[in-house]
């Protein structure tokens, strides 16, 4: 489970690819999506990317994760979701 | 209402800002350079008058870039150019400004990446934002979004001559209930090779792979014309809205006609081009004495040039300054009658006729400013603009001491 898992750091780099915003750890460990100017498409494709990291498939819950800490718990399993290995 | 131009924003082969478009128009500067991206993978077309070095990043915040295609970047940092020179405080009323940009064939570019992820690696690898990035209406949207602007907004897409139409329909907004809009066309064809692809059926693109004749309008040697990219924009408001706020008034936008000459590359014989054109005229009350220089269509097709000098003939019998800048940097689709706009805006402003690039002599017995700009005394313009499939648009423009 392992290489399942993803780091804030690499949050931080999603957030850059995939929504265009410049953050730092810090940032991306304690505001919301919103709060760092992440739309709701800047999310799905944060997620979609994790997804083709992780071999997860995710859903809606992940989609819906109000911040990138929410989003982490969820992909690491600290909270249950609807995973299932790809 | 007299309807007034207080703003104005390009992005053009000159690169971004109205000085360095004006400054190469008055050379007379060709801005065509080879595009071997497309080339090399067999295409005919071998020119492009492409905007140069422009790195979205240093003009756009990358929130905005990762979600938006050239063309709308084009659009944003022209409508950013034309908000600033207008000085209108957007904060202080979001609704009291709309924005109306007119687009030719979408984001070509970022669609192309996409969907090459859709169909090489599958659905999971295309980008959520190609959802909004390839629409029509992406740059309104997005210059809207960006800039809070909560005003009338839409989009026209009527080819070439989008940017003529949207200034006649943004006299309607004005009366409305927004009283400022920001008005203009954009365009980026040569990102792609998908996005040239969709123009070379049309037959009209030059082959040629010399700049100084690939694209040479009214000339013997006319062979289609060279694609370009680029964007004008013009923030446009009352005359009484701008005299209250203490505006600059740039230009005073006189009267617009538009009609549909036929299906076909361009209207068929010039009539409906004819037509526009002295509606426009009608409209501003000016007659052919109070014309002082034609911004013209100048496709580079012998037909469609015959075509319009015949109207300009019949418009002008004692003849008119003739000039067609984009000689010198090509046709930016929705954004090639945007930068005439802006082209004659400068020009007024200045009172310089820019020169036709790549045109040694006048032709025709056209009255065709070639080679060097010359100054004269301008109160009005015409710009004229048609559209592949039969679209003519006439716009007069005036100088706003001379109204």
């Amino acid at each position: 489970m392992a290489e399942s898992r993803i780091t804030i750091e690499e949050q931080v780099e999603l957030i850059s690819a995939c929504a265009g915003i410049r953050t730092d750890v810090e940032t991306a460990s304690s505001q919301t999506f919103d709060e760092l100017g992440v739309d709701s498409l800047g999310v799905l494709g944060i997620v979609a990317e994790i997804e083709r990291r992780t071999g997860l498939k995710l859903g809606a819950d992940a989609e819906q994760a109000p911040s990138p800490a929410a989003l982490m718990a969820l992909v690491n399993g600290d909270v249950p979701a609807h995973m299932e290995g790809a | 209402m007299t309807m007034v131009i207080t703003g104005l924003g390009t992005v053009s082969p000159a690169g971004t800002g109205t000085d360095a478009y004006w400054a190469a128009l008055v050379e007379g500067r060709t801005l065509l350079t080879p595009i071997p991206d497309v080339g090399a993978r067999g295409y005919p077309v071998r020119l492009g008058g492409r905007v140069p070095g422009f790195d979205p990043y240093e003009h756009i915040e990358g929130r905005y870039v990762v979600r938006t295609d050239a063309f709308s970047w084009f659009a944003m940092v022209a409508s950013d150019e034309a908000l600033r020179d207008s000085g209108v405080d957007v904060a202080a009323d979001p609704y009291a400004t709309g924005v109306l940009i007119c687009s030719g064939s979408g984001g070509n570019e970022f669609g192309q990446r996409e969907l090459a992820a859709l169909w090489g690696r599958g659905p999971e690898f295309v980008g959520p934002y190609q959802s909004i990035a390839w629409f029509y209406a992406a740059s309104t949207g997005q210059v809207s979004i960006s800039n809070g602007l909560k005003g009338m907004c839409g989009v026209l897409t009527t080819d070439e001559p989008g940017m003529l139409d949207a200034l006649g329909q943004s006299r309607q907004a004005l009366r409305r209930g927004t009283p400022a809009m920001l008005v203009g066309g954009s365009d980026a064809a040569l990102g792609s090779p998908f996005a040239l692809a969709t123009q070379l059926g049309s037959g009209v693109l030059s082959e040629g792979g010399d700049p100084g004749t690939a694209y040479a309008p009214f000339t013997e040697g006319a062979c289609g014309f060279v694609p370009a990219e680029g964007a004008a924009v013009a923030l446009v408001e009352d005359a009484a809205t701008a005299r209250a706020r203490r505006a600059r008034v740039r230009a005073v936008v006189a009267g617009h006609a538009s009609t549909f000459g036929g299906v076909g590359a361009f209207d068929p014989g010039g009539e409906g081009l004819l037509r526009a054109a002295e509606e426009a005229m009608r409209r501003a009350g000016v007659g052919p004495e109070g014309v002082d220089v034609v911004f013209a269509d100048a496709v580079g097709l012998p037909k469609a040039d015959a075509d319009e000098v015949a109207a300009l003939r019949r418009l002008f019998p004692d003849g008119v300054a003739v000039t067609a800048p984009k000689a010198g940097f090509g046709r930016a689709y929705a954004g090639a009658g945007a930068l005439d706009v802006a082209a004659a805006v400068l020009s007024l402003e200045h009172q310089v006729v820019p020169p036709t690039p790549h045109v040694p002599d006048a032709p025709l017995g056209l009255d065709l400013v070639t080679r060097v700009a010359r100054p004269a005394r301008l109160r009005s313009a015409l710009v004229l603009s048609r559209g592949v499939g039969g679209g003519n648009s006439a716009l007069v423009l005036q100088h706003p001491d001379h109204v």
